[in-house]
């Protein structure tokens, strides 16, 4: 079935992007992006919303889809490449979720959250899946060993040099506790489960659940998310 | 297995809302959020918060990728609007990965008119056995589910909470006739956390329009605290929908409100039903 065959991860085999040392996918791009905002928070005031749109295209409205692709894709795909580290099946799972977007649209409850935590936690939760699946874990840890993950901050900074979105999660990142700030972007954008991380970290694992989530309260306020 | 205080698990708000807790740790902490009100509005907002990590990442995708995603897109049947049923990790309103990803077999009946005595006499004699479920779903409520209403799909995991529901000592069944007509029914456990709510015969609505379910807090300081507990799903004339909401309180009332397709997030209207769940 053709849903089922999209839901399921697709095949992970080595790609030929496995030797490369210079990070995520994406990451070399140029600051040259178009037809893709520069991030989601700035968006001019015209634009319908999110939750707007998906209420389209949850009645199929394929020209609402696109203005969510619009919105959705940059922030979907380097999420993706940040997670699983490999160009190609970045693009693998940043097409699945996009239309898992499509194919869910109904589902999404704007009383429980904004559209845009409800989009990228899908893409978050499919790029964790795909990391943590057979076979991707060993590929994963010889990647590791090429691309530091302990030294995100730069790395975001180096992506997104000029969105100020990123600059502010950048600036806010800052603002933690090394421990914090480690074990969070171990944690999101490695996609290392809190076992993992604590076992990376070397430190217990009641410590890393308690600065995780510390970490994130606080970045919750730096942000200025209104929840 | 040891079950972790509820202050501990509390603390695994953060590294969930990351999707870093896997296997046992995940559902044991799904289903403390399941109880536990706080919890879920601190994934919700932690989940907020994560996304931010994810719009300071955001890069291009390669040329051609936009055509290959929208070229696939008529392809790819849509869900109908029914709300995410079941289990904590749906509370937070972000699970579809996880829960939609599951086919949602239909389960169709032919159309089976019985007579209906009062609902709440009938709720001894229902033998619940699973495989016997939709059928005794089905005949309980009074539900025709036929091809004409193949957009109600009552899911396993609906059909499962209304069964889990229906077989708790103390269950209450509260049935009112609508302002607009119909009939909306709530299946209540005192205590518990969970409501079905049934709808039947609701006016259809346009597309422009959705039938929003509110669960509404008991005044405090001469506030109701109000929040969504998801759409009905569209049906034919003469439908009815299920919706399994969690993160009921106690002293909680069941409203539904029309609302301007998308949702709202408060009512805009007065509610043309409502339920007072007993406490």
């Amino acid at each position: 079935m053709g849903v089922m065959a999209m839901t399921q991860a697709g095949p992970h085999g080595p790609s030929a992007g496995s030797g490369q040392g210079s990070g995520a996918p994406g990451q070399g791009a140029s600051g040259q992006r178009p037809g893709i905002p520069q991030d989601g928070a700035s968006l001019a005031a015209g634009d319908p919303p999110l939750e707007l749109l998906l209420s389209r295209v949850s009645r199929g409205d394929q020209r609402a889809f696109e203005a969510v692709y619009d919105r959705l894709a940059g922030p979907v795909f380097g999420l993706a490449g940040r997670v699983v580290r490999d160009r190609a099946q970045a693009e693998e799972v940043a097409q699945e979720v996009l239309l898992e977007i499509w194919r869910t649209a109904s589902r999404f409850d704007p009383g429980r959250g904004s559209a845009q935590s409800w989009a990228l936690t899908i893409a978050h939760r499919r790029a964790v899946d795909r990391v943590r699946s057979a076979g991707a874990a060993s590929l994963r840890e010889q990647r590791s060993a090429t691309t530091s993950v302990f030294a995100p901050i730069e790395d975001v900074a180096d992506t997104v040099a000029a969105s100020l979105e990123a600059e502010r999660v950048r600036r806010c990142l800052g603002a933690l506790t090394d421990l914090q700030r480690e074990a969070i972007t171990l944690a999101y954008y490695g996609g290392y489960t809190y076992r993992e991380v604590s076992d990376r970290l070397k430190v217990a694992l009641g410590t890393v659940k308690t600065r995780v989530r510390d970490g994130l309260i606080r970045l919750r306020g730096c942000l200025g998310v209104a929840w | 297995m040891v079950r972790l205080p509820g202050r501990n698990q509390h603390a695994l708000a953060g590294v969930y809302a990351l999707n870093a807790l896997a296997g046992v740790e995940q559902d044991r902490f799904e289903r403390h959020m399941d109880g536990c009100q706080a919890c879920l509005e601190e994934v919700r907002s932690l989940y907020e918060t994560a996304s931010g990590l994810a719009l300071a990442v955001a890069a291009p995708p390669p040329p051609g990728f936009r055509e290959r995603v929208l070229a696939a897109v008529p392809s790819v049947p849509q869900l109908p609007a029914q709300p995410v049923a079941d289990q904590a990790a749906p509370d937070t309103g972000q699970d579809t990965a996880r829960h939609s990803a599951r086919p949602r077999p239909a389960h169709r009946r032919p159309a089976r008119k019985v007579r209906r005595p009062g609902l709440a006499g009938l709720l001894p004699k229902i033998a619940i056995g699973v495989a016997a479920v939709a059928t005794a779903v089905a005949v309980f409520l009074g539900v025709r589910l036929n091809s004409v209403q193949s957009q109600l799909s009552v899911s396993k995991a609906e059909q499962l909470a209304l069964t889990r529901l229906l077989n708790t000592p103390g269950v209450r069944v509260l049935a009112a006739r609508t302002k607009l007509g119909g009939d909306a029914t709530a299946v209540h456990v005192p205590g518990q956390t969970r409501v079905v709510v049934l709808a039947k015969d609701l006016p259809v609505l346009p597309g422009s329009k959705v039938y929003q379910v509110w669960l509404i807090g008991a005044k405090v300081k001469g506030v109701n605290h109000i929040r969504s507990a998801g759409f009905l799903a569209r049906t034919a004339a003469g439908g009815t929908t299920i919706l399994v909401a969690s993160g009921v309180r106690i002293g909680d009332t069941v409203g539904i409100t029309i609302e301007p397709a998308g949702g709202s997030k408060q009512p805009t209207t007065v509610p043309f039903v409502a339920l007072q769940l007993a406490r």
